[in-house]
């Protein structure tokens, strides 16, 4: 077996829910055995996830500033689920508003902008659960 | 909505020195916020009569009848972090549980971390709701809703299983500004054992009144669902739950029911 039949047999794996393969020719025994246990769909979308959170913290650096959550709880977008959310991409919010809520034990913490600008991204879906110090937004500062 | 300063009969200590009586207000709690935001004093009251938007977490509704029951908020500025404020809850169930337990006679427990119940019967809530700004805490309200003098047919038919009220568990009518005034006085030393002393002996008496610790629960905490024993509560108020795989894990979100 060559070196390149390996290097197909790992590529045409790489979109199936494949995790484990065993193959024994001509008296050499190959056996490939893939990290992940996310199915190939989970895997893009961590993959486009982890890609958007590397360019989010390069932009910060320059010129965007990064909401961060104070305390690990529940983020949520709005007051209750059938109240609009507080903020949306392109938004304009001014210092003192409250942009989400994050709930620890039952406290409901809002979250308020220190800055005035725009909303450039929402960095977590509604309801999910937040650590210390996790980005939330990232905000474009007003000239 | 017209604000008057009562000084009166509750005077003594921070908590409760601006003491604002309203008569309906859409909810404490936001009037509360409202002040605050406006530079209200550390230990402002507000009490109303009653409530038209009363309210719990994320919108449920906290029904609140006219002239028979405890609606109140308290405006706290407490140098906390952010993380440190779920504290806040826990020092007013004890302070709430005290003043009950003193005053009316019932055995009121903590169903964790911020309901007020007698046996299996809800009867009261606190809502906290705290503004940060970055990794300061601005000001925190916390809400206290108390059923003293509610009548069954107050609760509508959907909460009647699970809401009581000191009424209905003693026979016995009760004067609610009795009931504010000790519980004024309570909340306003659990604040300040949790500033001066920390967390230890509150935390020690909220484990003696709670009612979930020793049972099993199921949690569910966003898609999570869960069940466990609730074994007890760590520094930080966490509900530490034993799963059946022998792990412990902490809760500090969802909603937890008792299983029987």
């Amino acid at each position: 077996m060559e070196i390149d039949d390996l290097k197909e047999l790992i590529s045409l794996l790489q979109d199936t829910d494949i995790a484990e393969l065993q193959l024994e020719k001509d008296g050499t025994k190959v056996k490939i055995r893939r990290q992940t246990l996310l199915s190939p769909l989970e895997m893009r979308r961590k993959a486009a996830l982890t890609v958007e959170k590397t360019q989010a913290s390069e932009e910060d650096a320059q010129r965007f500033v990064t909401v961060t959550s104070p305390i690990v709880g529940t983020f949520y977008r709005a007051s209750s689920p059938d109240a609009p959310p507080y903020v949306d991409v392109g938004a304009r919010v001014k210092k003192g508003q409250v942009i989400c809520i994050i709930e620890a034990m039952k406290l409901m913490n809002e979250i308020e902008s220190e800055i005035e600008g725009a909303v450039v991204r929402v960095l977590v879906e509604n309801g999910q659960p937040v650590e210390y110090g996790e980005p939330l937004f990232i905000l474009e500062p007003a000239s | 909505m017209r604000p008057s300063a009562d000084h009166h009969a509750l005077a003594g200590r921070e908590i409760g020195k601006e003491l604002i009586s309203l008569g309906t207000v859409d909810s404490t709690n936001t009037v509360a916020a409202e002040l605050a935001e406006r530079g209200a004093a550390h230990g402002t009251v507000v009490i109303a009569e009653a409530q038209r938007k009363g309210r719990g977490r994320l919108g449920r509704t906290w029904v609140s009848p006219a002239g028979v029951n405890i609606y109140m908020s308290i405006i706290l500025r407490p140098c906390l972090r952010p993380a440190a404020a779920p504290l806040l809850t826990i020092a007013a169930a004890v302070a709430c549980v005290h003043a009950l337990r003193t005053s009316t006679g019932l055995h009121v427990e903590i169903k964790w971390p911020n309901d007020l119940m007698v046996g299996r019967s809800k009867l009261g809530g606190i809502l906290t709701e705290v503004k940060s700004k970055g990794n300061s805490l601005l000001f925190a309200v916390i809400g206290i809703g108390i059923n003293v003098n509610s009548g069954l047919e107050d609760f509508p038919p959907g909460i009647r299983e699970e809401a009581t009220s000191v009424l209905l568990e003693s026979a016995k009518r009760h004067s609610c500004k009795i009931l504010i005034s000790s519980l004024l006085k309570e909340t306003g030393f659990w604040y300040e054992e949790l500033i001066k002393r920390g967390s230890e002996a509150l935390l020690e008496e909220w484990r003696r009144f709670s009612s979930t610790t020793g049972s099993c629960v199921r949690v569910a905490a966003g898609n999570e669902v869960f069940e466990g024993i609730a074994e007890d509560i760590d520094g930080e108020g966490r509900l530490m739950v034993r799963l059946s795989s022998g792990a412990l894990k902490p809760v500090s979100a969802g909603d937890v029911t008792k299983l029987r």
